[in-house]
């Protein structure tokens, strides 16, 4: 078991996770392919998803203790499911996730379009550029 | 593209949404096709479009 202090710096080293290519596949046959919108796509790294750690904080602060023990068990047993209903906790976690990464997008694009400093406007470019066509 | 994204020609929501419609991976037909997203249009063999 983890002490708080360990925790802490667990959290502190890992700022995004990345989920791979295969377990992305494996969770769009479960949820359907907007499960692809939950983090940013690297589409040169086999569609891997890389998800900010807040993002993930965030969406389980959305759902009581019982519904994040349903999404985890949902989420770790697959094979007993085809499909998963939108309604289950699972999918309320993937919606969550999904909405903050295109709200975080729009953002940054919005940003894009009303920055005055080209240096910013030039990373924010190649950001955008990297997440819809990965170059 | 994103130079008529810094400019506002093309919408940050409507690029939001190309992003998210991409992200699906869409199978797209070989043959003419486009798909609207208010402030711009994608689709293939754009010569061929008859009506978008």
């Amino acid at each position: 078991m983890l002490t708080l202090v360990q925790f802490l710096e667990e959290l502190e080293h890992a700022q995004s996770i990345t989920i791979p290519g295969e377990e992305v596949e494996r969770l769009a046959g479960m949820f359907g392919p907007a499960v692809r919108n939950i983090g940013a796509t690297n589409r040169r790294a086999g569609g891997s998803v890389e998800i900010p750690m807040a993002n993930i904080i965030e969406a389980v602060q959305g759902l009581d203790v019982r519904a994040l023990t349903e999404a985890v068990q949902e989420l770790k047993s697959p094979e007993a499911f085809t499909s998963m209903p939108v309604s289950s906790s699972a999918a309320q976690l993937i919606d969550a996730l999904a909405e903050m990464y295109l709200q975080q997008f729009q953002h940054r694009v919005d940003r894009y379009q009303e920055s005055n400093d080209p240096a910013e406007a030039k990373r924010l470019r190649h950001e955008i550029s990297q997440e819809l066509f990965g170059a | 593209m994103l130079d008529r994204v810094r400019v506002r020609l093309i919408d940050a929501e409507d690029l939001t949404a190309l992003l998210a419609w991409i992200n699906t991976k869409p199978e797209v037909p070989d043959s003419a096709w486009c798909k609207d997203f208010g402030s711009f249009k994608v689709g293939g063999n754009p010569s061929e479009w008859k009506r978008c």
